[in-house]
């Protein structure tokens, strides 16, 4: 969750280097971010949330017998990535103090497929942009299209009324089964025993004893 | 045959240590493997199941069809198209790890493969290999594996040592249903002739008799007889239920193990007493003479063949709706799957109105079937039932949430507003072991079997523990429970962790209490054991008023 939250906050905060004019909204987030670390340039609240939820998830599977025992390379790819641009994010926003608007020209030349020459933008630029590449081209064949799943998981979709709305099945063929007639027949002269009533008269070759 | 049972000392240590390593890269020793007994080669071949052969699972060899290979991956591709939960639950899994520690079996073997994430990698991991690119070009780094005789054996241990109980799918954020994979690798199991004699025994007399035991109908017509007779015994009341007749208002069908097998045979009692007193206009079946579905451990076919009979049966008695008794896996097809596999209900049928209340019951207005704890619940709610708690006072209980109806139906008020009613001292168990959140009894979908006993007592470790903690800490002496393997397997459980607890299903508590008109006053409870506080004779209720 903590995870999660912050993931989604850095990624609200990363809209201003694409949109102009920076909505209003953004920027009252960004400066609700980090109303609590004044002092610090650069930092914010979902920065420190999405490192320390990261550091906690890899630990966290790396500790736990359980979890080290099952976990593919599958589960690390995205956590290392996702700590390397959390890494250099960090140390563009604390220590080299990246400067924001060199990154959004530089960006809005890509994106409008006429790259303007970087100026002033050191390799921790480079290598965040980089890994969020990467990140984005193994979104689709990684586990982190998992968030959808949950959109289609018949357990999260599905209300639980089946005794009050009747669904059908395409592939299912009528039961073949063991008809009352058949079972009778199976039957006759222990149920004519017990004295319980029969659908059809008796057949003869029951022997006739009720 | 026989084998002694090691101590619960014993077998807490005996759990698996936590593992070191990858669990592609340590397999397991089928050497202790739990397996169930094979079924028997005439057995399946008399249900008409595939490939039927004598095998055994403690040999190497299992004899498998030539082909097995191709069946198998012919066999998945057909059910990854027809099931969505199935294709969803293969991919979504991200490995989070919170299904982890809450599987009854992990918790009481602690082997990594009981953990639902990774009994679901079992099938996953051949699903990667054969049916997606990463699989195919990754292999073992994208946590693939291809298909060999050694997996099909795994998937033999590990799908039955799964209650289906599906606690682990309430902790999933993503909601994967571990249940569902474990029952595909049933039926993929049972494509190569692959089953357990404790399951398919019940099912073939099931589909020749009508009942997993196998009763017919004279037996069963002499089985209540008998329960009558004890009945009269104690009460002074002589019912005699109409079995097999037209026309009457109710079809009543319970596991056929309450007509059979103590204690469910005083929870039958339960049920007529309550029927006889409430002048319900009522009929038992000896053809419909099973609610339980043991088709259903196998597969949805042979679910839907057993539980076939039901509505028929309604249709040919010209019932209005079915009332059906307690038991767990017999509603979680009722309730999911019996409109489905054979609704629509036939036209005679009517939603289930209570003839006491007149309560409608709309949430069962497809299938006009109606659990009967639903139904007491609602009796008990108007005040129509004259009862004596009293006569249970004797008993500090607890309730047993049996898995199918808490966590498939959502049953979690009605029994307990019944147990409250009938019983002076009621305890819940702790949170988290109680409501959907409830441990399994160890022995659920078809792992009922003696011969993998102390796999059943190591699945039912939690449960013990929860029902040991109240024993201890609140006195509790009594667990009631709305299910009939649970009444066959919680006995032992019990006696295994928290000896001198007794375990009874809900309405042989009802009967103990209910004050029937023109009674004998009791001095006995339904199975014959005195009564601490027994009834007042009237002479003297009479001077005491």
């Amino acid at each position: 969750m903590l995870f999660h939250a912050g993931l989604a906050l850095t990624f609200l905060k990363h809209l201003r280097l694409f949109l102009d004019p920076v909505p209003r909204a953004l920027a009252l987030l960004e400066s609700m971010d980090r109303a609590f670390f004044q002092g610090v340039p650069g930092l914010g609240a979902s920065s420190l949330l999405l490192a320390a939820s990261l550091f906690i998830l890899l630990v966290r599977r790396l500790a736990n017998a359980r979890l080290r025992c099952l976990s593919l390379p599958g589960d690390y790819l995205p956590l290392l990535l996702l700590m390397g641009l959390a890494g250099t994010g960090l140390a563009m926003r604390c220590l080299s103090m990246g400067d924001c608007t060199q990154a959004k020209l530089f960006l809005s030349g890509l994106l409008h497929l006429a790259p303007l020459p970087e100026s002033g933008l050191g390799p921790a630029f480079f290598t965040h942009l980089a890994l969020a590449s990467a990140l984005f081209a193994i979104l689709p064949f990684s586990k982190l299209v998992h968030p959808f799943a949950i959109l289609f998981s018949p357990t999260r979709n599905l209300p639980c009324n089946t005794r009050e709305r009747r669904r059908s099945n395409p592939w299912m063929q009528p039961a073949k089964f063991l008809t009352y007639a058949a079972y009778e027949d199976r039957f006759r002269t222990e149920l004519a025993q017990a004295g319980l009533p029969l659908e059809t008269p008796e057949q003869k070759k029951s022997g006739g004893q009720a | 045959m026989k084998t002694k049972l090691p101590t619960p000392e014993e077998l807490l240590a005996g759990m698996q240590p936590a593992p070191t390593r990858h669990w592609l890269d340590s397999p397991p020793d089928f050497a202790k493997a739990p397996f169930c007994h094979s079924a028997r080669k005439d057995t399946m071949a008399q249900l008409g199941m595939p490939h039927p052969h004598d095998w055994n699972p403690a040999d190497e060899d299992w004899k498998l069809p030539e082909n097995w290979e191709e069946i198998i991956y012919n066999g998945l591709k057909k059910r990854l198209a027809r099931h969505r939960s199935l294709r969803v639950f293969l991919e979504s899994c991200v490995r989070c790890g919170a299904c982890a520690d809450k599987c009854h079996f992990y918790l009481g073997t602690g082997d990594p493969r009981n953990m639902p994430v990774l009994r679901a990698e079992l099938l996953r991991s051949v699903y990667r290999r054969h049916f997606t690119l990463a699989g195919r070009l990754l292999g073992k780094a994208a946590g693939a594996r291809t298909l060999n005789k050694n997996i099909i054996r795994e998937w033999f241990c590990y799908a039955y040592q799964c209650s289906e109980c599906r606690r682990c799918s309430l902790f999933c954020p993503l909601g994967i249903d571990t249940a569902e994979l474990t029952a595909i690798v049933r039926e993929l199991l049972c494509e190569l002739g692959l089953a357990t004699g404790w399951i398919m025994e019940p099912v073939l007399n099931c589909e020749r008799t009508g009942n997993h035991i196998g009763l017919k109908p004279h037996t069963i017509k002499e089985l209540i007889d008998f329960l009558c007779d004890d009945i009269e015994t104690i009460t002074g009341i002589r019912i005699s239920p109409p079995i097999n007749e037209k026309g009457h208002e109710i079809l009543f069908i319970a596991p056929s193990g309450d007509i059979f097998a103590d204690p469910g045979i005083y929870t039958f009692m339960g049920y007529l007493m309550l029927f006889h007193e409430l002048g319900l206009d009522y009929t038992l079946s000896t053809y419909a003479s099973e609610g339980g579905n043991f088709g259903s451990f196998i597969s949805f076919e042979t679910a839907q063949k057993l539980n076939a009979k039901l509505f028929a049966e309604a249709g040919r008695l010209n019932a209005g709706w079915i009332l059906g008794g307690e038991c767990g896996h017999m509603w979680r097809v009722i309730n999911q799957y019996m409109d489905t596999f054979n609704g629509p209900a036939p036209k005679n049928m009517r939603t289930s109105v209570s003839p006491v209340t007149g309560t409608v019951f709309r949430h069962a207005s497809s299938t006009k079937m109606l659990h009967i704890a639903e139904f007491t619940a609602d009796l008990v709610r108007h005040g129509k039932l004259s009862l004596r708690p009293e006569r249970n006072s004797h008993l500090i209980t607890t309730f047993h949430d049996s898995c199918n109806p808490a966590r498939s139906m959502g049953l979690l008020e009605e029994p307990r507003e019944v147990l409250r009613a009938v019983c002076p001292h009621f305890v819940e168990m702790p949170e988290g072991t109680i409501r959907e959140q409830t441990f399994c009894c160890g022995s659920g979908a078809g792992l009922n079997a003696e011969e993998i006993m102390e796999l059943r007592l190591r699945g039912g470790y939690p449960r013990g523990s929860a029902l040991r903690h109240v024993q201890l800490t609140r006195q509790v002496n009594h667990m009631a429970c709305i299910c009939a393997l649970d009444r066959a397997a919680l006995p032992a459980v019990a006696d295994y962790w928290a000896p001198g607890v007794t375990v009874s299903g809900l309405h042989e508590l009802v009967g103990n209490a209910l004050a029937m008109k023109g009674e004998i006053p009791r001095t006995t409870d339904l199975r014959q054991e005195e009564l601490p506080c027994p009834d007042t004779a009237p002479e003297e209720e009479r001077n005491h008023a």
